[in-house]
C-alpha cells in the first residue's frame, strides 16, 4: 500500500542545550477566552503579578508534505503534563490524517528564555525518531504568543524531522456545536453554581455547556444555526426513537456528513421511547458520535436542582460524542482504560450517574454526588479530551467505545482537504448477502471537476492502485489482499468528463490471500482508496455490507461448502482444474448437484462454467504440459443457467453478468454456433436495457457488444470448422 | 421456577445509614439467568432488576429515570446455570444503587422489595449498545433464559 513516509524522520538542526533553572508554573482560573494568567514567583521579596504567557494550547505547522498539530499541556488550569500531536500528510491535492503521538509526563525545563518539553512519544505508527523535544520561547503578556518548535530524534540521538508550529488557540481542541430544538421545548442556558451548596473547593461561576467544556480546555463554538423542528419528525406518538433522531440529525444538522469532523449536533427533544434523560444516539452506523439529544420532558424545570441536572445531562451526552464512556465502563473501551476508584463509581465526573456515585468512604447516591461534585471531568477524561488520538476523539471517526484495528484505519481516512477532482464510490451489489455468498462490490470512479480530469484506469483492487479495507463485525479491520496481484506497468490513462463521466469495476472481495473475509453473519464496513496519477489519495465513503444469518438447513450446508478455503480460491480464480483444488471443485459440484435450486448455486455454476469455457494447461510433476480442451457443452449449460437467473435478478451483479454473457457467447461461438453467440450478445444488451441502467452505461454496453460480436466473427473465421455431428 | 429472597441480618438499624440488604435468587428448576447488569437497575436493559423501598405505603427510594441507554455488552460469562434449589447472588458483580445508597431518615418500618423482569419483547433488548460481541452465542443464551416477572416478598426493616 502506498502510505506517507515516517513524518518523524528527516533532517533538522541539533537542539540547543538548556539549563534547568526553575519551574514556575502555577494553576489559575481559566478566563472566558480560554487563556490562563500565570502568577510569577516572588522576586527579591516582592510578589509580582505574572507577566509571562502560558504555553498551554494548540499550535499548527505549515508545510508542503506534512503538517503537525501540536497540543502543549504543561501549565495553566489542571495541566495534564502531556504533549500530543496529530500528523496530516499532503499527497497531490489531498490532505489526510496520518497519525498521532502523545508524550506522557515529559520533562519540563524552564529557562529565562524558553520552556523546553522533552520525552519519548507513543505513536499510532512506528516512528523512526520517537524522541520529542518541544521548545517555546518565553513571552510576556504584552507580546504575541510564541511559535513552538518540535524536533524529533532517534534513540541514538540522530536528529529527525523538525516542525515550526504557530500558536493557534489556548484551547486544545475546537468543536462546532449546532443545537436545534423541538417545538415546545426550552433549551438549557446556564446554571449558577452558587444556587445550591457545592464543594468548598469549587469556584462559584455561571456555567453554560460551552463554559463547562472550556474549563476542560475544549472550545465549543456555537454554530449560530438553530432550527426549531416541528414534532411530525418524531411520528405521531411524539416520542423519539433512535432511528427518528438519526433521521432528524441527517435532515437538520447543517454540517452533517459521513466524514470525521469536529462538529456535533445536539437536539433538545421532547421525550424518548425509552424514557431517557438524554442520549448520544449515533452509535450504530459507520460514522458515529455526530449527534446527541436531551429530552425536555424528563429534565425540564426551572428550579436550581432542575437546572443543575440539565447542565449535567447536556455535558454528559456531548461527552459521549467525544467518545467518553460512563465512569464505570472505561475498562470496556478498546483499548481498555483503567477504571477510577470503586470501579469508577467513585468518579466525580460529568460522566458518572448521580445515583450510582459511591465514594470509597461515606455515603453515596445523588445527594453525596452533588455535595462533592466540582463540575468537572476527571483527569483521565481530560487526557482523552485534550490528547486522545485524533480518530478516538473526533466525531465521525472511530465507533463509540471502539478503536481496535489490525491495520491503521487512518490510512483510509477521508482526506481533510480534497482538491483531486475525483470521487470514488464503493457499492455493495446487493442489499444483503446470504451467508456464504461471494461478496462482490462495484467501484465507481468519477470526476467532480466540470472541466474533466485525466487519471489512470487501474480501479480494480487486484492492482496496486486501489485498496479495500474491511472492518468486520468484531471491530477488526483487515486489508483485502487479492490472491493474485496484477502488476500494471503500462499507463492506461483515461479521461473522465461529460462524455465519459465514470468508470466502473466489479470486484469479488469475499476471498483473498488471507482466506475468506466475510466468514460470519453481521455488518461489515468497507471502504476503498484509489491512488490517482497525480498522487492524490481518493477515498470512498464507507459502504455497509450485511451478511444474513442462514435460515434453513440447506442455507447452512451450502454456506459451509462455499466457505471452504479451496472453494474461495476457485471463486477468486473463476475456476481451475488444478489438482490442488480438487476438493474445492468437489464442493462446488456438490452445490450444483445437491443444491442446484439454491440461490448460491449460480456462483458455483459460474466458476465451473467459465473454467470449462477455456482450455486449462497443467504442467505435471513430470514436466509434461497437459492441455485440457474447452468443454463448451458444460460451459454453455452452466453459464446459461447463471445468465437466466441473473437476468431475473436472482444471480450475479450486472458487471459480472456482462462478463458471464460474453463468456457464454464465446463458448457458443467455439462450439460453432455463431448465430447463437451473437444472439446471446444481443440478449445481453436487451437484458441491461430492461434493467433501466443509466443511459451512459447502456451506451458503453452497446459499444462493448458490437466489439464483442466483431471479435466473435473474427475468431470464428480463424477457427477450423467444427465437425458435423 | 425462581424466587427472590431479601435478607438483612440483625436490626433495628440506625437512621441515616444504608441498610445492608442481601439478595438471593433461588431456583426451583434448572435455569439460566444473569445477575445485575449495567442498565438493569434503571430498566434501560434486560434483565431488569428493579429495587424499591417503601415507607408508610409510599415509595421513598427507587431508580430514577434512566439517564441514557449506552449500556455495556452482555457476555456469555454473565450467564449462570442454576440447579434446582441452588441460590445465586445477582449483586455479586454489580450492586443495586438504591439498596446500597438509600439511607432511611425517619425511624419506622421500611419495606424493601426487588422485582426481576426478564419479559423482554425481543432478545436483543438484553444486548449492550456498544462493544457487543458474540451476538449469536449470547442471544442463544438469552432465548434459553426463562421469561418471568417476579417480585420478592417485602423485607421489613426496622429503623430507629
Amino acid at each position: 500500500m502506498s502510505a506517507p513516509s515516517d513524518p518523524t524522520l528527516g533532517t533538522s538542526a541539533s537542539p540547543s542545550g538548556t539549563v534547568v533553572l526553575e519551574h514556575h508554573l502555577r494553576e489559575e482560573a481559566v478566563q472566558p477566552d480560554g487563556r490562563v494568567r500565570e502568577q510569577h514567583p516572588e522576586t527579591g521579596g516582592l510578589r509580582q503579578e505574572a507577566q509571562w504567557q502560558l504555553t498551554r494550547g494548540r499550535y499548527r505547522s505549515t508545510g508542503q508534505d506534512c503538517q503537525l498539530e501540536l497540543r502543549v499541556d504543561v501549565d495553566g488550569t489542571r495541566p495534564q503534563h502531556r504533549v500530543s500531536a496529530d500528523f496530516f500528510s499532503t499527497s497531490g491535492n489531498t490532505t489526510s490524517y496520518f497519525g498521532s503521538l502523545i508524550v506522557h509526563l515529559p520533562t519540563v525545563t524552564v529557562t529565562a528564555e524558553e520552556i523546553v518539553i522533552e520525552g519519548t512519544g507513543t505513536f499510532t505508527f512506528t516512528a523512526g525518531a520517537p524522541l520529542v523535544r518541544v521548545s517555546i520561547p518565553r513571552r510576556t503578556v504584552l507580546q504575541s504568543q510564541a511559535d513552538a518548535t518540535v524536533r524529533f530524534s532517534a534513540a541514538s540521538g540522530e536528529p529527525g524531522a523538525a516542525y515550526t508550529c504557530s500558536f493557534v488557540s489556548p484551547y486544545f481542541r475546537s468543536v462546532v456545536l449546532e443545537q436545534d430544538s423541538v417545538t415546545g421545548t426550552v433549551p438549557f442556558v446556564s446554571y449558577d453554581t452558587a444556587a445550591l451548596p457545592q464543594p468548598p473547593d469549587s469556584q462559584i461561576r455561571e456555567l453554560t455547556v460551552a463554559r463547562a467544556y472550556a474549563e476542560a480546555g475544549i472550545e465549543l463554538q456555537m454554530s449560530g444555526l438553530s432550527d426549531v423542528i416541528t414534532t411530525e419528525s418524531a411520528g405521531t406518538d411524539l416520542l423519539w426513537d433512535d432511528a427518528e433522531l438519526h433521521n432528524a440529525m441527517v435532515r437538520h444538522f447543517s454540517a452533517h456528513d459521513n466524514v470525521p469532523q469536529w462538529k456535533v449536533w445536539m437536539l433538545v427533544a421532547s421525550a424518548h421511547t425509552g424514557g431517557y434523560r438524554g442520549i448520544m444516539f449515533d452509535y450504530g452506523d459507520t460514522c458515529q458520535r455526530q449527534g446527541a439529544a436531551v429530552f425536555y420532558n424528563a429534565i425540564k424545570g426551572e428550579n436550581p436542582q432542575a437546572l443543575r441536572a440539565q447542565l449535567r445531562t447536556y455535558v454528559h451526552e456531548i461527552g459521549h460524542a467525544f467518545n467518553l464512556l460512563h465512569s464505570w465502563q472505561k475498562h470496556l473501551a478498546v483499548p481498555p482504560q483503567p477504571l477510577g476508584p470503586n470501579g469508577g463509581l467513585a468518579d466525580l465526573s460529568w460522566m458518572n450517574y448521580v445515583q450510582n456515585y459511591r465514594p470509597l468512604s461515606g455515603a453515596g447516591g445523588e445527594a453525596a454526588y452533588w455535595a462533592a461534585f466540582p463540575f468537572q471531568f476527571t483527569d483521565s477524561e481530560l487526557i482523552h479530551l485534550r490528547h486522545g488520538h485524533y480518530r478516538d476523539v473526533i466525531m465521525g471517526a472511530n465507533p463509540f467505545g471502539a478503536g481496535a484495528a489490525e491495520i491503521a484505519p487512518e490510512l483510509f481516512d477521508e482526506p481533510v482537504e480534497d482538491r483531486s477532482g475525483l470521487a470514488l464510490h464503493l457499492r455493495a451489489t446487493k442489499e444483503a448477502f446470504a451467508f456464504g455468498e461471494p461478496v462482490v462490490v462495484e467501484l465507481k470512479l468519477c470526476t467532480t471537476d466540470l472541466r474533466g480530469r485525466s487519471t489512470h484506469g487501474h480501479l480494480h483492487p487486484d492492482t496496486d492502485f486501489t485498496h479495500i479495507a474491511i472492518t468486520q463485525p468484531s471491530g477488526r479491520t483487515v486489508l483485502y489482499r487479492p490472491m493474485l496481484r496484477h502488476c500494471v506497468d503500462e499507463t492506461t490513462m483515461i479521461r473522465l468528463d461529460g462524455e465519459n463521466p465514470a468508470i466502473y469495476r466489479s470486484a469479488y472481495i469475499g476471498h483473498g490471500s488471507d482466506g475468506h473475509y466475510f466468514q460470519q453473519p453481521g455488518e461489515y464496513r468497507v471502504r476503498a482508496q484509489y491512488l490517482a496519477s497525480d498522487g492524490s489519495r481518493v477515498v470512498s465513503p464507507v459502504c455497509l455490507i450485511r451478511v444474513r444469518y442462514p435460515v434453513t438447513q440447506d442455507d447452512q450446508q451450502v454456506a459451509e461448502l462455499m466457505l471452504g478455503e479451496e472453494s474461495g480460491k476457485l471463486l477468486s480464480l473463476l475456476g481451475s482444474d488444478s489438482p490442488c483444488l480438487s476438493s474445492g471443485n468437489d464442493a462446488l459440484s456438490e452445490v450444483i448437484e445437491r443444491y442446484g435450486e439454491h440461490p448460491l448455486a449460480v456462483y458455483a455454476r459460474m466458476a465451473q462454467g467459465i473454467n470449462a469455457e477455456r482450455e486449462f494447461k497443467d504442467l505435471t510433476a513430470d514436466k509434461e504440459l497437459k492441455i485440457r480442451q474447452p468443454d463448451t457443452k458444460e460451459s454453455i449449460q452452466q453459464l446459461t443457467m447463471v445468465a437466466d437467473a441473473s437476468a431475473r435478478g436472482a444471480g450475479v451483479d450486472n458487471i459480472t453478468l456482462n462478463m458471464v454473457m460474453r463468456r457464454l457467447a464465446r463458448a457458443q461461438a467455439k462450439q460453432g454456433d455463431l448465430e447463437q453467440a451473437t444472439g446471446t450478445i444481443d440478449k445481453m444488451v436487451h437484458t441491461f436495457e430492461a434493467k433501466h441502467l443509466r443511459p451512459a452505461v447502456l451506451d458503453q454496453i452497446r459499444r462493448q457488444a458490437e466489439r464483442a460480436k466483431a471479435t466473435l466473427v473474427t475468431e470464428a473465421g480463424e477457427r477450423p470448422a467444427p465437425k458435423k455431428r | 421456577m425462581l424466587r427472590i429472597e431479601l435478607t438483612a441480618p440483625g436490626g433495628p438499624y440506625p437512621a441515616g445509614k444504608p441498610v445492608p440488604v442481601s439478595v438471593s435468587l433461588v431456583a426451583a428448576a434448572e435455569l439460566l439467568i444473569t445477575g445485575v447488569l449495567d442498565g438493569s437497575e434503571d430498566g434501560s436493559r434486560y434483565p431488569r432488576y428493579l429495587p424499591s423501598v417503601s415507607f408508610g405505603g409510599r415509595v421513598v427510594a427507587a431508580p430514577p429515570v434512566p439517564e441514557d441507554p449506552l449500556v455495556g455488552p452482555l457476555r456469555v460469562s454473565d450467564f449462570v446455570r442454576l440447579a434446582p434449589g441452588e441460590a445465586f447472588d445477582p449483586c455479586a458483580i454489580r450492586t443495586l444503587a438504591v439498596f446500597e445508597t438509600f439511607a432511611p431518615g425517619t425511624p419506622g418500618s421500611y419495606a424493601y422489595t426487588l422485582t426481576l423482569d426478564t419479559e423482554s419483547p425481543a432478545p436483543e433488548q438484553w444486548l449492550g449498545r456498544f462493544g457487543q460481541t458474540d451476538v449469536p452465542e449470547v442471544l442463544d443464551l438469552v432465548r434459553r433464559a426463562p421469561r418471568l416477572r417476579i417480585t420478592s416478598p417485602p423485607l421489613l426493616v426496622k429503623v430507629g
